[in-house]
């Protein structure tokens, strides 16, 4: 039923071979489909486009986001593109948070697509077929983790004018639900020698939900948020990860649980606890 | 004014319920007693004098496999033992979690492995997982000759499941030994752990 990888098989062959006892023997099964994907089946240079991979997951695993939490890897995705190609970043959807005991791990379930921005130059001879390969290594974690790795290709003609593929629909939806920036919304960040105290203003009565720092270590994943509103603001204070220091700017994203969907903010920290604060209008 | 008094006193409040578990580096290393798997006694204080290696470890986890599958652990321990170092590994999965050993299979695994750590531990409660804050498998501590936490997070700067990439990370744990034993402060005393969580 799963598309096996040839790739994958000599990781099983090397853990066959150490195997040795009965706890070791249970190898689980937890192969992904998965596939490269692109919002058109024929690109035209200079006009962007999407592409990426595509996981269908088993039921019940997961795969993580670029910050998987307290463990787990983030999927990595490798370009291999003509010279006068550029791929942007990849852009990743809002994450889920998924909890196991004390700890916490960030990824996703289900259908999971990763895409970036692709876009071809002027200079590219008309009518040459494009052929974007795209490496990617990935681990994927139920009770148990697996990691998985493979080589796709995703092979598009050139025409005057883009159109779109079959999976455009899957790519433009899942690009509508990506985390947003609400210029209105700003945040902040006092630091102590071991906690973080984190202000969010601009929500307008809208109350937040987890916030999931996009770099690694700066608080537990683990550790439940408690959100106070002051005003207009919305508090909460975190106790510090390991990172150290930590940075002037991080990006992070913000679940509105009632809006059902997800910001993008940056938390600018404050260094000056009393004086550096100022005081913001209702 | 009043706000920032009412936002002060929400901080102490908040603050005040900020008690994370886990071993600091530069405090008192959570004391411990155990059996370990050859049915013997132990306690970290058994080791005052000496420097310790905590290693938490599950047989199934990638990240760990990655460490034994060509001897890369093996290695580590094996050289710093034999600079007098007392190195446990610690299973913290409870019994029926992938990865839990009966102290036989254990055993076994240890003999096909070749490995080389003073101390097996099956932590089947958690007690010593959770004193420590282990949150992953590898996760590594490193504490002094004066029972002190020298070091707590991951084996080295590569979090992958590639043993390809050992041979050219930074290895955190010898580093911060080499550090300590020079008489020096040990520069990155804590980072976050990777690998796969512990299956308390």
């Amino acid at each position: 039923m799963w598309t096996r990888y040839s790739c994958c098989s000599l990781w099983l062959v090397l853990a066959m071979a150490t195997v040795v006892s009965a706890a070791e023997i249970a190898l689980p099964v937890a192969e992904p489909i998965v596939e490269g994907v692109s919002s058109v089946s024929e690109f035209a240079p200079g006009a962007p486009f999407y592409a990426g991979v595509r996981w269908r997951l088993p039921e019940g695993w997961h795969l993580y986001w670029q910050n998987p939490g307290d463990s787990g890897m983030a999927p990595q995705i490798e370009w291999i593109v003509p010279s006068n190609v550029q791929v942007g970043a990849v852009l990743w959807p809002a994450p889920s948070r998924f909890k196991n005991g004390e700890y916490a791990t960030f990824g996703y379930t289900g259908t999971v697509m990763l895409v970036a921005p692709v876009i071809v130059g002027d200079t590219w001879p008309s009518g040459r077929e494009l052929e974007l390969k795209i490496a990617t290594r990935w681990l994927l974690c139920a009770d148990t983790c697996v990691p998985g790795s493979t080589q796709l290709t995703v092979t598009l003609r050139c025409a005057p004018q883009p159109s779109p593929s079959t999976n455009a629909p899957a790519v433009y939806a899942m690009l509508r639900r990506l985390p947003r920036r609400w210029p209105q919304i700003t945040a902040s960040v006092e630091l102590s020698p071991t906690s973080a105290w984190i202000r969010v203003m601009g929500l307008n009565g809208v109350r937040p939900g987890y916030l999931y720092p996009r770099d690694e270590g700066l608080w537990p994943a683990g550790y439940d948020l408690t959100w106070n509103s002051i005003g207009q603001e919305w508090h909460t204070v975190v106790p510090l990860g390991p990172r150290r220091p930590w940075p002037e700017r991080v990006q992070a994203v913000l679940e509105l649980p009632e809006r059902t969907t997800a910001v993008m903010i940056d938390i600018i920290t404050n260094r000056d606890i009393v004086s550096g604060r100022k005081e913001s209008s209702p | 004014m009043k706000r920032q008094i009412g936002v002060l006193t929400l901080l102490a409040v908040i603050g005040a319920k900020l008690v994370l578990g886990g071993a600091v580096p530069g405090q008192d290393a959570p004391a411990f007693q155990a059996v370990d798997i050859e049915g013997k006694s132990i306690a970290l204080s058994d080791f005052k004098g000496k420097y310790v290696v905590l290693e938490w470890f599950n047989p199934g986890c990638p990240f760990v496999r990655k460490w034994y599958q060509n001897g890369d652990m093996q290695k580590l321990q094996r050289e710093l033992t034999s600079q007098g170092v007392v190195w446990i590994t610690i299973n913290s999965g409870a019994p029926g979690k992938p990865g839990h050993l009966t102290p036989v299979q254990w055993k076994e695994l240890v003999v096909k492995n070749n490995s080389a750590a003073t101390h097996y531990v099956a932590d089947e409660k958690g007690d010593i997982g959770r004193a420590y804050g282990a949150q992953t498998t590898p996760h590594m501590f490193l504490i002094g000759p004066d029972g002190k936490l020298l070091y707590a997070g991951a084996i080295d700067n590569k979090p992958s499941t590639d043993p390809g990439d050992i041979a050219g990370a930074t290895n955190y744990v010898r580093r911060a030994l080499e550090e300590a034993k020079a008489g020096k402060p040990v520069s990155v005393p804590q980072t976050k752990p990777y690998g796969c969580s512990v299956k308390y």
